[in-house]
């Protein structure tokens, strides 16, 4: 039997978007509690999920609510992608967790409208009523980074203090005692002369020879320079929203980043791999390494030959009256949708396990994560005490204002070191001024646009 | 009916609803973000902005600069391999047909993790170099892992083209006295010329979406000066880690006319449109 396309295909059509109509509406319908009763937390952390299970107060939500928690893991990227995107239907749907874990370099995407009324424009619920209640203090620092319009948006979960992690038997064989290093001027002063002394063999474990540098850094990326910046509490992009790219400090730290970076610098780049910094450091391939408190905890486990081998020291800083000698790096914190839900089942989720906690109260201390750490072999660091090390710096790390043109703008700074650093020193500082100048026009353009448009 | 019942449903759902969402957001200006409930207003100012975005035309050189220097290679590096082919024993094929597609089908983001491991200075024991810090290896790098993957498929498809030539053109060249080499610029070379046209364009077409490779490859950044920026990328960029999606969308359908514009010049330039047609 044969049909004429040209009847067939309208209907065919009209299926389609029919379907399509069907499918979309299964998608944003409002969700009832009844059909999915499970409290779900989203979380991009293995460790989290373990202290999700045994925690006595997770067990007292429960008993409070009656609804069991269900904890979904998954990569960060995929988090915020999945997020954003329920959260931009901007109505309520099955499928938005309870409450959900962001990672603080994703935050600033939420923080982008004009509005005045915060509560419709940032898709996550304000807390500022659930923080007013409640007599807990949290990190200022971190709840600055939670704040958009006015209000909070979320709850710092940890600080991740920065110091650094290096072999005193790299540095001592060369006559160096790089702790007394405490500006950064001196820093590299001390890591050009470890350099000079290297005869390109290592003490490597495996007996490798290779070439060595003094600091590992991440690649391509303004992460050095972002966290220099931090030391002195500045953004690239401050609380009102303008490009501070042309400031004096961030001419200073770029300055400073490039000529660590140079060919003739003190760093390597480490590889892309999840671990290249570790088996640099284990393979002598450099002799410290920027260490976060998380990265402390996972060299444990990716070196362990390194246990003995390796000490902590805080950061150095450039201005010993301005800065502070840590940073801090990522972060985690924890937020309610907007369209949850059930909202109040949410705070009372926030207010039980992270407001009113019963774990030790040193979970809730304003400097330090709240979410007990595994306890770390100290012996691993030479018998250094270095829980009280990042607890105590921990309580000085300054706020990181965040925002949605962030990205943008350590992707301009990240440029404008590079090409700093492929230029002779001599040539570098006339260079980083214009080239700051029209990075801070660039972004400040952006910012405008973004803006403009929403009016 | 049923059968062309669920393309239709599907291409509905997955393509023209995203198409048409896409165009209202890259027309759009609204008060507030994505997320305001405001209505939207139509507007130019995301293409406006984008006439003057020294990133975007960053990326767009790096990307079509990328899709020409892979087309320059692909299709001859594919065509020399097809012929190649022809002198294997039929026994061993289905191997050498096994161990050509596996570099397609494994994807980018295991191809790059897989590249990562051999010049990452992490593994490298003896070399002080970096490729991957270095901006003037970038492009040759993502080329080269290109060409690795997709040279072995495009082979494939060549060999397919060649099977289909009247062997009798062949012996008539070899009569005529015609050398292997002669025999391949006259006889093979036309008549795989359309296969090879249409290969070419999807090759062109592929290049310009590159986004897996320097994503794995320079640890989700724009790599060092900005070197490993594709179009893809600041689109990701823009859309989902600052959370612009209507200067998201503005970058989508600018590359999509870039697109246009090349694709048609090559179906005019290379006569592929004759070619179908005879």
């Amino acid at each position: 039997m044969l049909f004429s396309a040209g009847k067939i295909l309208p209907i065919l059509l009209l299926l389609g978007v029919a379907a399509f109509v069907l499918l979309a509406s299964r998608l944003t319908g409002s969700s009832t509690l009844s059909q999915h009763p499970d409290f779900i937390v989203w979380t991009f952390s293995p460790d989290r999920v373990t202290t999700y299970r045994d925690s006595i107060d997770v067990a007292k939500f429960e008993s409070i609510t009656g609804r069991r928690v269900f904890v979904r893991l998954m990569s960060p990227a995929v988090l915020n992608l999945k997020l954003a995107s329920l959260i931009d239907l901007n109505q309520p749907t099955d499928a938005l967790p309870d409450a959900v874990e962001i990672e603080l370099s994703y935050l600033g995407r939420y923080f982008t409208a004009q509005e005045t009324d915060a509560r419709s424009a940032v898709g996550l619920l304000p807390l500022d009523d659930l923080l007013s209640s409640s007599d807990a203090t949290l990190s200022p620092a971190r709840l600055e980074n939670c704040r958009f319009l006015n209000s909070v948006f979320a709850l710092p979960l940890d600080v991740h203090p920065v110091t650094i992690t290096y072999r005193p038997d790299l540095f001592l064989a060369a006559g160096i005692d790089i702790e007394k290093a405490t500006t950064w001027t001196m820093f590299i002063a001390a890591c050009q002369a470890y350099q000079k002394s290297s005869d390109k063999k290592t003490a490597s474990t495996s007996g490798i020879r290779i070439g060595r540098r003094a600091l590992g850094v991440q690649p391509f990326n303004s992460e050095l320079a972002m966290m220099i910046l931090n030391q002195r509490g500045i953004s690239l992009i401050d609380s009102t929203g303008k490009s501070r790219l042309k400031d004096q400090h961030v001419l200073d730290v770029a300055s400073l980043c490039a000529r660590m970076i140079a060919s003739d610098g003190i760093t390597l780049a480490h590889g892309a791999a999840d671990d290249a910094w570790a088996s640099d450091l284990d393979s002598g391939k450099v002799a410290a390494i920027i260490t976060p408190d998380w990265r402390a905890q996972q060299l444990t486990r990716l070196a362990p030959k390194l246990a003995g081998k390796v000490r902590m020291m805080p950061l150095p800083v450039l201005d010993p009256l301005l800065d502070v000698p840590t940073s801090t790096w990522g972060g985690t914190v924890i937020a309610i949708p907007l369209h949850a839900r059930s909202t109040t089942d949410s705070l009372t989720f926030l207010r039980v396990l992270y407001l009113e906690s019963q774990q030790p109260s040193e979970l809730l201390s304003a400097n330090t994560a709240i979410w007990p750490k595994q306890p770390l072999a100290d012996a691993f660091f030479s018998g250094q005490d270095i829980c009280q090390l990042q607890t105590m710096l921990a309580a000085r790390v300054k706020p990181r204002a965040t925002s949605s043109n962030a990205v943008i703008a350590q992707s301009l700074l990240a440029d404008v070191i590079w090409r700093a650093s492929e230029l002779a020193e001599a040539d570098r500082g006339k260079w980083l001024i214009k080239a700051l100048t029209d990075a801070d026009a660039e972004l400040s353009r952006r910012i405008e646009f973004r803006q403009r448009r929403s009016h | 009916m049923l059968f062309v019942f669920l393309p239709v449903v599907l291409f509905g759902t997955v393509l023209v609803y995203p198409m048409l969402r896409g165009t209202f957001l890259a027309f759009s200006s609204a008060h507030g973000e994505s997320f305001s409930p405001n209505p939207d207003r139509l507007s130019l100012n995301n293409f406006r902005f984008l006439l003057s975005d020294r990133l975007f035309w960053l990326a767009a050189a790096n990307t079509f600069g990328f899709a020409l220097l892979v087309s320059l290679f692909q299709i001859p590096l594919a065509l020399i391999l097809a012929f190649m082919l022809r002198s294997i024993r039929s026994a061993v094929m289905p191997f050498v047909r096994i161990a050509l597609l596996s570099t397609h089908l494994v994807g980018g983001v295991f191809v790059g993790l897989m590249f990562l491991q051999i010049v990452s200075p992490s593994v490298r024991s003896a070399a002080s170099f970096d490729v991957l810090s270095d901006p003037r290896f970038t492009l040759l790098i993502l080329c080269t892992i290109t060409l690795w993957t997709t040279v072995g498929i495009t082979a494939l498809h060549l060999q397919s083209a060649m099977r289909s030539i009247d062997p009798a053109l062949y012996d008539s060249a070899r009569i005529d006295g015609a050398s292997g080499t002669r025999q391949f610029w006259h006889v093979t070379l036309p008549a795989v010329r359309g296969t090879a046209c249409v290969l070419w364009l999807a090759g062109i077409i592929a290049s310009a979406q590159l986004f897996e490779l320097p994503f794995v490859l320079y640890s989700q950044t724009a790599g060092p000066r900005g070197s490993a920026l594709t179009l893809v990328m600041y689109l990701f960029q823009t859309g989902f880690a600052s959370g612009d999606l209507r200067y998201a969308a503005a970058i989508a359908w600018v590359m999509m006319l870039l697109l246009l514009v090349v694709s048609v010049a090559f179906v005019r330039v290379s006569g592929l449109a004759r070619t179908q047609t005879n």
